[in-house]
């Protein structure tokens, strides 16, 4: 049935049409604002409506226990829990700026991961313009498929395999050096090595699946758009360079917004398969870190500490490249 | 009008993706054949000879101690549940959330786009969260696997945007019809979005399959651990999960799995989601706009 | 799209109803404790997978023994200790938690906060609890004093004394290129080389070295070694008589030195320093090194638990290498595996729950939970022998019911009433031979009680950035990366001057 049309909704007089001038009293223009404020509510109250699921979600199971991050300020007991520890200040956060090797794993970290960026980020894009452009559809959904096993497979078998694979007594990269008539290299304990092979191995596990979300968004893009393109006798080229990465480009953005956030963590698991005690002091990131300082000892909010750091930063970096981003005109996330 | 210039240049753009691409699966495919291939040796080969690709002899003796191992099936029971309604829930919250969040003129999105951007980096850690499940009375039951992590900030960012992408103009018809939001949900924008609902589905789908984490946390009964955390009990990771300050006192604890066993349980945890990921692949097809602009 | 929502629709229903069940409610406790009812006892413990907790016949046997309600909570053993301080930080704690590191620095931690129970007196009541004062002597109470209180607030489960710390070698290989054992570090220089250059495997590739050091992030793990150097880690006096801290006893910087000889020339596996958890005797199984660090029962052991099964034809253990004095000994703190302590807040119920520890600690309860019941878990016992035989279907009985992490007590008589793994004649044989040489070359050991200086045990805990240093720089200077002079200058400029304070309450405490 037909209602009416939804523009002309509730009539109070004097509301809706036009607000009272600054010389009228602040409560006659709150009052405006209110009944405005409510009558757009009742407007878009489906869509708002929406939002409250989601909402509730976040309030109940995120913003409740968010007193949580105050154990950093705390010395933490455990018989008086968080709320009853005594308040210390930034006394833990001294300790951490204090420790000897703290500002080495913090330029790991930072390196690390900055070079993964640099490298890492465009190959799922580049593996879905490629699989794009694969013409023989069978041939293209099983390299598609083979593509995303390395993901499943976790760090411990696939930096084990590594591990293996250069080793400098048992590793067939060394066994074909020594073949070439080469010295066997240690690469995992070469300070130059080390970066490249965790770059490549983050490559080789995650590119493929990383790529999903690409490849999801070059299907919504209208086919028309590739015909009439053809007929405008087109190149590949051409059309990837015009059609397709316009398309995504969105997308792309948004990624790198949400991947510069993350720029201070690095994965536990990767960096520590690779570790070796010789190679820690480059390869120590703040996960490692904080996992072997628990180990030996050290105060148990050492790593909510560390973690309300680096989290500070990389919320500090959203934000800017979420501004960077619209400021150039590009979709953002707000 | 085909200009042998761009027959060559086609050519060459189609003979590159094959190549690389082939070259990158060959690489990707390497470390499953090994799980595989190390799967079915027995574990005396292993040890004899840690490298060979190709087993000597094939024997399902890993296989079937996992499988015969009753915590798995409860494992699998639990982590079907969970994986089931839990991606069910998810993708709907993140279509319902994602919609209105697409809208820029809505009034308070980036309010709340920055609160839930905001908990991607800050939350409150093991114990607030341990003792809200135990009040919500969740603790120890499935519900404490679904609810948790019921919608992803990351994912609904990613959603919003796949959403936002859709033209204007198809909303913009069926709203002046007089079609009110949830319709337009439900009949324009969802039959749109195929391709972010079904990786989505398949991003949390396998997330909940792989995760273990809140089990440790939240479960304390045995027959309630998913399918990840009894097969990572099985083969006791040791490296990562011991305490050594001073290892010499622990003579007992010397339980290893031999590498085999390790293998069979990737495979075992690996295979029910290649069996439905072909099932999904076909959502990331192109052409799924075709004919509904004109519709 | 509506068939597939219905069809997902019923698939959920379908499971739902599978599992609701399990979902109805988490854990509904029964806290009974009327005058005659049986006692509740709740445990936290570390469990492997295999052992099967619910309807467990082990357990059921054990609540009739005890007249107990037993409520059994054992997390994944890979989280064990985050899981254990979440318990730890959370109000309504079990009776009996099990901490994996005995009395450390997480104990300690908890005794300063206060929601630990006191056992002085009350525990150490041999009239009450006899079986537990039987197996646990004075020297094991010393040892897990708390530094910071003063009192006895866990119960430790003590590590048989049956086994012993020396290494374990590839016997195959010794015999075919028709060497011996080594009992002194220059014998085994010479078995190193051997190993390294003389192919022993036979496979015509120069891979295969002669040790492969634990590794773990820190070097003293090799007490056979270091026995060489009459380096232990308890506080015991220096080999002149004098009490000094580890880093600066006499033989601290020949030991490494000698590490550093030995890893330079090749002799060591280069990639010692990337293991991690049992990764060294994965090489020595893969037939990569031929020595590694192992104790008396790890050579048997290593049948069952780590699934090589022809461990006992292969390998052999020997003691600890011979120091200046020619003797094979060392010093180590009283062995335990953990152990128990009791909250604060189970106080009211510490009578009841300790004379249930205690049935625990007794031969029965010992056997009970270590080896399971007669007839289902295993055929016969001769205790004399220690030889427990077992059918591979009783085998497969047994692990689901129990093991040895099931354990509260671990000794009869102070010594472990099984040789864990040596499940049948031949093992059992191998066991008794390695033994027999053991003691034929005198091999001992003496238990001295642990550190109890304050401020040293808490030294790595106040400083970890410190103490981390010190140990990778023995590491990278073990590696041949950097020079002597590099460590020498960290110790003097860094590390002693950080540890001074605590060096001098260490001397005025022991030097007495």
């Amino acid at each position: 049935m037909q209602s009416l049309p939804r523009t002309v909704k509730s009539h109070r007089p004097g509301s809706l049409r036009g607000r009272p001038s600054s010389s009228a009293p602040w409560q006659a223009r709150l009052r405006h604002d209110a009944a405005s404020a409510v009558a757009y509510a009742h407007k878009k109250r489906f869509l708002y409506l929406m939002l409250v699921p989601a909402v509730a979600y976040f309030v109940v199971f995120h913003y409740i226990p968010i007193y949580g991050v105050i154990i950093a300020f705390k010395d933490f007991n455990f018989s008086k829990g968080i709320v009853g520890s005594p308040w210390i200040g930034m006394e833990n956060f001294r300790y951490m700026f204090g420790l000897g090797d703290f500002w080495e794993v913090f330029v790991n970290s930072l390196s690390i991961s900055l070079l993964r960026l640099a490298i890492g980020f465009p190959f799922p894009i580049l593996f879905a313009l490629l699989l794009n452009e694969m013409r023989g559809r069978t041939y293209q959904k099983i390299t598609q498929t083979i593509i995303y096993f390395p993901y499943f497979i976790s760090w411990v078998v696939i930096g084990g395999i590594l591990v293996m694979f250069l080793s400098p007594s048992w590793g067939v990269f060394n066994d074909f050096i020594k073949s070439l008539g080469g010295k066997p290299v240690f690469f995992l304990a070469e300070r130059k090595y080390f970066k490249p092979i965790v770059v490549l191995s983050d490559i080789w596990k995650n590119a493929g699946w990383g790529s999903i979300i690409y490849i999801a968004a070059i299907a919504g893009i209208n086919p028309e758009l590739y015909d009439a393109a053809t007929i405008d006798g087109a190149r590949r080229m051409q059309m990837i360079r015009f059609i397709t990465l316009p398309s995504i480009a969105s997308v792309i953005v948004i990624m790198l917004i949400l991947r510069i956030g993350q720029i201070m963590n690095n994965g536990f698991e990767q960096i520590f398969i690779l570790q070796n005690a010789s190679n820690l002091s480059y390869s120590e990131v703040f996960e490692t870190y904080t996992y072997r300082i628990g180990l030996v000892g050290g105060r148990f909010s050492f790593g909510t500490t560390v973690g309300l750091f680096t989290s500070s930063i990389g919320f500090l970096l959203l934000l800017a490249a979420n501004r960077a981003a619209a400021a150039m005109g590009q979709e953002s996330i707000w | 009008m085909k200009k042998p210039m761009k027959k060559l240049d086609d050519l060459a753009v189609s003979g590159i993706s094959y190549l690389v691409m082939t070259l990158f699966a060959v690489i990707c495919l390497f470390p499953f054949l090994y799980v595989i291939s190390y799967s079915v040796m027995p574990y005396e080969d292993y040890l004899k000879n840690p490298m060979s690709l190709i087993p000597m002899r094939v024997t399902l003796d890993a296989y079937s101690r996992i499988l015969a191992f009753p915590m798995v099936w409860s494992g699998y029971r639990m982590t079907a549940f969970v994986t089931v309604i839990g991606t069910t829930l998810n993708v709907f919250l993140l279509l319902l959330t994602a919609y209105p969040l697409s809208k820029k003129d809505l009034k308070g999105r980036n309010f709340v786009l920055l609160m839930i951007a905001f908990t991607m980096f800050f939350n409150g850690g093991l114990i607030p969260n341990y003792y809200l499940i135990r009040s919500l009375r969740m603790q120890d039951t499935p519900w404490a696997l679904i609810f948790p992590g019921a919608v992803s900030a990351f994912n609904l960012i990613l959603m919003k945007n796949f959403v936002a992408a859709i033209p204007k103009d198809i909303e913009e018809s069926a709203s002046i019809d007089g079609a009110h939001e949830f319709t337009i949900l439900a009949r324009i924008i969802a039959p749109l979005s195929l391709p972010a609902i079904a990786t989505f589905t398949l991003f949390h789908a396998v997330g909940h399959w792989n995760s273990y984490f809140n089990a440790i946390v939240y479960i304390s009964r045995r027959s309630l651990w998913p399918l990840m955390l009894v097969l990572r009990e099985l083969v006791v990771e040791e490296g990562i999960g011991a305490v050594f300050n001073t290892s010499t006192q622990y003579m007992q604890d010397t339980m290893a799995t031999p590498f085999n066993l390790k293998m069979a349980m990737i495979v075992v945890s690996i295979l029910p989601i290649l069996a439905v990921y072909p099932l999904v692949q076909k959502y990331f097809m192109k052409g799924l706009l075709v004919g509904s602009v004109k519709a | 799209m509506k068939r597939r929502t219905v069809f997902l629709a019923a698939l959920a229903a379908l499971l739902l109803l599978a599992v609701l069940p399990l979902s109805a409610g988490g854990g509904a406790e029964k806290k009974g404790a009327a005058a005659d009812k049986p006692l509740t006892v709740r445990i936290f413990n570390r469990v492997n997978v295999d052992v099967n907790l619910e309807n467990n016949p082990i357990l059921a046997q054990l609540e009739k023994k005890t007249n107990t309600k037993i409520v059994y909570e054992a997390p994944p053993i890979n989280n064990y200790v985050e899981k254990l301080q979440l318990l730890m930080a959370t109000s309504d704690l079990p009776d009996l938690i099990y901490n994996w590191g005995g009395a450390d620095f997480r104990y300690e931690q908890w005794v300063k906060d206060g929601i630990l129970t006191g056992l002085d007196g009350i525990v150490t009541d041999a009239a009450k609890y006899p079986n537990i004062n039987k197996e646990l002597t004075a020297v094991y109470w010393d040892s897990v004093r708390s530094v910071t209180s003063g009192k006895i607030q866990i119960i430790p489960r003590p590590n048989p004394s049956v086994s012993i710390w020396g290494y374990i070698v590839n016997q195959q290989w010794l015999d075919k290129l028709g060497l011996k054992k080594p009992e002194t570090k220059e014998q085994l220089v010479e078995v190193m080389k051997a190993f390294t250059t003389r192919d022993p495997d036979g496979n015509g590739k120069a891979d295969t070295y002669g040790v492969s050091l634990a590794g773990r992030e820190d070097l003293w793990n090799e007490i056979w070694l270091e026995a060489a150097f009459s380096l232990s880690k308890p506080p015991a006096p220096d080999v002149d008589g004098t009490y000094r801290i580890f880093e600066k006893k006499q033989n601290y910087l020949p030991y490494l030195r000698f590490l550093r000889e030995i890893y330079t020339a090749g002799l060591v596996d280069p990639e010692s320093f990337q293991n991690k958890g049992y990764d060294c005797w994965t090489k020595r199984e893969q037939n990569r090194v031929g020595i590694t660090y192992g104790g008396l029962i790890n050579v048997v052991n290593a049948v069952n638990q780590r699934g090589v099964k022809d461990s006992a034809e292969r390998f052999s253990f020997a003691p600890v290498l011979a120091n200046a004095k020619g003797e094979h000994s060392y010093d180590i703190g009283p062995s335990i595996w953990g152990g128990w302590m009791i909250p604060e807040s189970s106080k009211p119920r510490l009578a009841g729950i300790l004379k249930f520890l205690d049935y625990g600690y007794s031969p029965e309860g010992v056997m009970l939970l270590m080896s399971g019941m007669e007839g289902t878990d295993y055929t016969s016992y001769d205790a004399a022998k220690k030889l427990i035989v077992r059918t591979a279907d009783q085998l497969k009985t047994y692990k689901m019911h129990t093991s040895t992490y099931m354990t509260l007590g671990f000794t009869i008589g102070g010594y472990s009433p099984i040789i864990e793994g040596a499940d049948t004649p031949e093992l059992f044989a191998k066991f008794a031979a390695d033994q027999a040489y053991c003691i034929g070359l005198k091999a001992a050991y003496r238990e001295v009680p642990t550190l109890k200086a304050t401020k040293l045990v808490n030294f790595p805990t106040q400083s970890p950035d410190v103490y981390k240093k010190l140990r990778q720089t023995e590491i990278e200077f073990v590696a041949g990366k950097v020079g002597e002079d590099v460590l020498v200058k960290y110790l003097n400029e860094v590390y002693f001057p950080a540890v001074k304070d605590a060096e001098d309450e260490y001397l005025k405490i022991y030097q007495k």
